[in-house]
């Protein structure tokens, strides 16, 4: 029986070394400064189309908020396909073989695989944030959140609020990376991760057009509780803390983060993560990647 | 655990589904020795490394690397194991200095100025910058020779190191695993299905064939045992015994 | 203002939830017939100090027979049914008002030939007696579907009501002795190039209108207590210009006005902006009597959806300054707002919708099927004006409520729901007072079959999930009123209307109906003839009405 820590240095090293892959990988390179140039553009646009269209927000933030909106959206695809060729990437060029005769355990090389999946989101949403909030902060300037000239909040108190809301997304994002992990454990080229992977993706984009009066009636405690189909679209959870900062930019105080939007987030992303690590755990347990 | 004999395999099987490919396969692999793994393709002998190495799970039967037994205490079984399985695998967008110090921090790290002493080793010292995506396959086999190598295994599993490889290649091969050989610190493990190879390294040779351990012992006990020459059955060819004479490679 | 109260603002789901004493709360009622409803007004017809529902409907089957169902308050605070009366064809647009001595309200028809009134006898109107021949109120237009117009007013303050119709030149006033008296208050036609945009603008508003380059207006008409004399006065109103017929003592009105007057915040630049543009609105706002300006503009060049209101505060000698005394900012799709005295400190407090405009919406609708809007409260203190902080230029924000109205998108696709056209006026309501305790509660339909209730106080402040849950049909046409005359606000809700097709109000035009040709006469005969084939095929559609009388609460 390995310690944890021996299970989490290991688990460190693969991370490390897969890092050091990723970043000389041209295609990975490619994704996130794809990503940027995305987050770059997309703000510039989203900020003439607001001169365009005559309407301005009403501070930084709430610019940086409506920016993130869509580029969370647009960029998801592009993070989620590199995270789906990390087991690819070790299948399809035979190293994996070298890795497992090395003192790593499957489950140590699949939990490195989640956590540079979570770290490459990670970085997503801070590359996205950096260039969101620059633009706001350009365009309108941050500070304190004010409205009419009034201080409805403290910078501090909204950039707190910014990053408990970043630590929603990361999970909802962190579920949907899990899914790319999945698909990943069972590809053995990196083509073939992309195009399973992207399926699976949109297959459950679609479940967003569900109308959300179509879904599971549920009786709890002798009331009807409608579950709509719309809950499952994994791709779109990670908008909904983001929806409710963007409570905070029109002025209202977020009392508390534990309200059923985010619940029913935290229970349809942890559900499906646990899927997922299930899913993966026993692929990365039977699968023989020497064949 | 250091006195115990580097690879012990008791009674392996192993079957995909009802395709016996390893049947009641027993190996004994001494400290410092050349151990030859011999067989015609499809005899069973990536399975058994693969047994070996833990990265398959034989359906019965036991591996023990230096005593440490290979399902049950992986880590410690493996950490003395240095393996190239099925030829040598890299990272093509990566330099072959940064492909050996990667795979090398997998364990921990290596010291400084071992990638460089590898690379050196096998002869690729003036390609070490370059991207493997370049490389020809002899340069692939030696850099995976110097992978293998890179934590100074107390035993080296190679499974058919020559594959591929021009009659150069092969030669290089050969003399660089005669240098292991002869610096004595390790136990090398290789398979092939050339006999001339073997011959040329092997203190001791296993012969295996459909999944079955025809013969094991020296050189000398088998060539001498059946009056110079043994016979080998090939599933793949199923065209009937053939005598082979050690000294024809191709046999 | 008119009575209306009615913010035109859709929102919400609020989580958690309260437990629902409703049988404390309500006495329900549900009354349904055969039609689809095209109006509805409340009155009390049989003279019992109890108001009845008056519902102009279609009947069913054939959209052009018209008639009114009249539901009446029985004791107990229960509607056990209605009767369906014909309405006479001739009948362009009705009132309920009491032109008769004898108790209960009676019908007014006006019509294309005169002002006619009828008794309501037993499922029936009674007998026509004509009340004043004005003939030219719809010269020029064709029959449509007979609505509810507001042409009876006490403006004598004797009990009993006269006759207040629209004409070019002004409203006329029909005294009871027969004599008439002019408003002069002309209409106004107006020359517009239709443009594209504006075009696009209508038919995403509603389907069946149409632009024509010239418009003709009429202004309209408020009856309405301007200088707090305690007589009611008369008030025109076009576009900005506000004219004032104040009545003497003796009970008289002048014919021309006696005051005008003239305020705008719009640039120069603005004037001709499509984006731009500003609704006039007065209200007493503070405890002077007087009336106060509240000039709403809509758009800017910079903002789009920006919507500014000045307000004017009426001075003791009654003038107004010039610029407005104070600005209230805020967001919004639509202009609407509410004047509410909140606190029960007698002033009328101001409560705007806000809507952000940001893809976080969007989402909202997808994942929640919910859009999010924000009440913004702005209190009136005791020195008259709206909470302002020293040098800063506009009001201060004194509470928000934030709700959301679920979309039934299937609904909205298949056309089961009335699209949001560009006024979509679910019930969200501060006009109620539920249990009595003079603070107005917000009463707010979920647009998920609850009703959620926030019950008000002297701070004004609504707690953030609603105080009490009542199941309750969600609706776009509902009244809220105090019925029974206890002092307890009742609810009417309709459902089985049309969907809504209103004008476009605006800065300086209305759009109006095309003028029906004889091929159009033709075609809609065509259909009503279809429609009364299809009778026989398909079910009837229902008018249902759900009527919660309020019983208080327990405290």
């Amino acid at each position: 029986m390995r310690s944890p820590l021996d299970f989490l240095r290991t688990v460190a090293r693969l991370v490390r070394a897969d890092v050091t892959k990723l970043s000389r990988y041209w295609v990975v390179l490619a994704g996130f400064v794809a990503v940027v140039v995305l987050a770059v553009s997309g703000t510039m646009v989203f900020h003439r189309i607001e001169q365009a269209a005559n309407v301005t927000s009403n501070s930084g933030y709430d610019f940086a908020l409506a920016v993130m909106d869509r580029l969370v959206d647009v960029s998801l695809p592009i993070v989620y396909v590199l995270v789906c060729i990390l087991f690819a990437i070790d299948v399809s060029n035979s190293t994996v073989k070298y890795i497992l005769t090395r003192p790593v355990t499957r489950m140590e090389l699949l939990v490195s695989k989640y956590v540079t999946a979570f770290g490459m989101v990670t970085l997503n949403v801070a590359l996205l944030w950096t260039v969101a909030l620059s633009g706001g902060a350009a365009f309108y300037g941050l500070g304190d959140l004010t409205e009419n000239g009034y201080v409805i909040f403290s910078g501090g108190y909204v950039f707190g609020q910014f990053a408990l809301g970043t630590f929603f997304l990361l999970i909802a994002l962190g579920s949907v990376a899990a899914m790319g992990v999945a698909v990943s454990t069972f590809s053995s080229t990196m083509g073939g991760a992309i195009i399973i992977g992207l399926i699976f993706f949109f297959m459950l984009e679609l479940l967003a057009v569900i109308p959300t009066n179509l879904g599971l009636t549920l009786s709890l405690g002798g009331e009807a509780f409608v579950l709509p189909f719309s809950s499952f679209s994994l791709p779109n959870q990670p908008l909904i803390p983001l929806g409710v900062l963007g409570d905070l930019t029109t002025g209202i105080a977020i009392e508390s983060w534990w309200i059923p939007p985010i619940q029913r987030m935290l229970a349809v992303c942890g559900a499906y993560l646990v899927l997922f690590l299930g899913v993966s755990a026993f692929g990365i347990r039977k699968r023989d990647f020497t064949l | 655990m250091s006195s115990a004999l580097p690879v012990v395999a008791e009674h392996l099987h192993k079957r995909f589904g009802s395709m016996a490919v390893v049947e009641d396969l027993s190996l004994r692999v001494e400290e410092g020795k050349v151990y030859g793994f011999l067989g015609p393709n499809g005899a069973g002998k990536t399975t058994t490394i693969r047994m070996l190495l833990g990265l398959v799970a034989p359906s019965s039967g036991s591996v023990k690397i230096f005593g440490h037994d290979i399902r049950r205490d992986f880590k410690s079984a493996i950490r003395c194991v240095g393996a190239m399985v099925e030829g040598p695998a890299f990272y093509p967008f990566l330099t072959a200095q940064k492909n050996l110090q990667l795979f090398g921090r997998l364990s921990g790290g290596v010291p400084a100025g071992r990638v460089e002493e590898m690379l050196d080793r096998v002869g690729l010292s003036r390609r070490a910058g370059q991207k493997v995506a370049g490389f020809s396959q002899g340069m692939r086999q030696r850099l995976g020779i110097a992978l293998a190598m890179l934590e100074k295994p107390r035993l080296l599993v190679l499974d058919e190191p020559t594959n591929g490889l021009d009659p150069q290649g092969t030669r290089e091969i050969r003399e660089l695993l005669r240098r292991i050989r002869d610096e004595g610190n390790t136990t090398v493990f290789l398979s092939s299905h050339l006999l001339g190879e073997m011959e040329r390294i092997c203190d001791r040779v296993a012969v295996i064939s459909q999944g079955r351990m025809l013969r094991e012992g020296s050189l000398d006990e088998l060539l001498g045992a059946d009056d110079r020459c043994f016979r080998c059955e090939s599933r793949a060819g199923r065209r009937g015994a053939r005598r082979a004479r050690p000294s024809q490679p191709s046999a | 203002m008119s009575g209306g109260r009615a913010l035109v603002v859709a929102f919400l789901l609020v989580a958690g939830s309260t437990a629902d004493a409703e049988g404390e709360l309500f006495v329900r009622s549900k009354v349904e017939f055969p039609g689809k409803i095209e109006d509805h007004l409340l009155a009390d017809v049989d003279g019992d100090g109890r108001l009845d529902v008056l519902v102009v409907h279609a009947a069913a089957g054939d959209r052009y027979d018209y008639r009114l169902a009249v539901c009446r308050q029985q004791v107990e605070k229960k509607f056990d049914g209605c009767e369906i009366l014909d309405l006479p064809d001739d009948v362009r647009a009705f009132d309920v008002g009491n032109v008769d001595p004898a108790p209960g309200a009676e019908f007014v028809a006006v019509t294309a030939s005169g002002v006619f009134w009828s008794a309501f006898e037993k499922e029936r109107l009674g007998s026509r007696h004509r009340l004043a021949e004005v003939p030219s109120v719809f010269a020029g237009t064709d029959p449509d579907i007979p609505r509810p117009l507001d042409v009876l007013f006490d403006l004598d303050g004797d009990g009993r009501d006269e006759l207040l119709l629209p004409s070019q030149a002004g409203p006329v006033w029909v005294k009871p002795d027969g004599k008439r008296q002019l408003f002069e208050s002309p209409a106004v036609v107006l020359y517009r190039l239709a443009n594209r945009s504006a075009d696009v603008n209508a038919a995403l508003r509603s389907g069946f209108q149409s632009r024509v380059t010239s418009e003709m207006n009429t202004p309209d008409v408020h009856v309405f207590d301007w200088n707090g004399d305690g007589r009611l006065d008369v008030v025109t109103q076009l576009d900005n210009i506000l004219r004032i017929f104040l009545q003497d003592e003796t009970g008289g009105l002048p014919g021309q006005p006696s005051r005008t007057l003239e305020r705008s915040t719009l640039a120069e630049n603005e004037l001709d902006s499509s984006f731009t543009g500003e609704v006039t609105s007065f209200a007493q706002l503070d405890l002077d009597g007087q009336a106060d300006l509240i000039l709403t503009k809509w758009g800017s060049s910079e903002e789009r959806t920006r919507m500014d209101r000045a307000i004017f505060f009426s001075r003791p000698d009654g003038s107004y300054p010039d610029v407005p005394d104070q600005l209230v900012r805020s967001e919004s799709v639509t202009p609407d707002f509410d004047l509410v005295d909140l606190d029960g400190n007698g002033t009328r407090d101001l409560v705007v919708p806000f809507f952000h405009f940001a893809p976080s919406q969007a989402v909202k609708v997808i994942t929640q099927n919910a859009l999010r809007w924000q009440l913004r409260i702005f209190l009136l203190g005791a020195d008259g004006r709206y909470s302002q902080d020293e040098g800063k230029k506009f009001a201060r924000i004194d509470h928000r409520v934030v709700l959301d109205y679920k979309l039934d998108i299937l609904k909205l696709l298949f056309g089961k729901q009335a699209r949001p056209t560009g006024r979509i006026a679910p019930l969200l309501d501060f006009g109620a007072d539920f249990d009595g305790d003079g603070y107005a509660d917000l009463a707010a339909d979920d647009g998920g079959d609850k009703l959620r209730i926030y019950w008000g106080n002297a701070e004004a402040r609504y707690s953030s999930s609603p105080d009490q849950v009542v199941p309750f049909e969600s609706t776009l046409a509902y009244d809220l009123v105090d019925a029974d005359g206890d002092g307890l606000t009742d609810l009417f809700a309709y459902h089985g209307t049309r969907p809504v097709t209103e004008q476009i109000g605006g800065h300086g035009f209305h759009a109006v109906k095309r003028r029906r040709t004889e091929r159009e006469r033709a075609r809609r005969a065509e259909e009503a003839r279809r429609a009364r084939k299809q009778e026989e095929e398909v079910p009837h559609e229902r008018v249902r009405l759900e009527i919660l009388m309020s019983v208080g609460r327990a405290r």
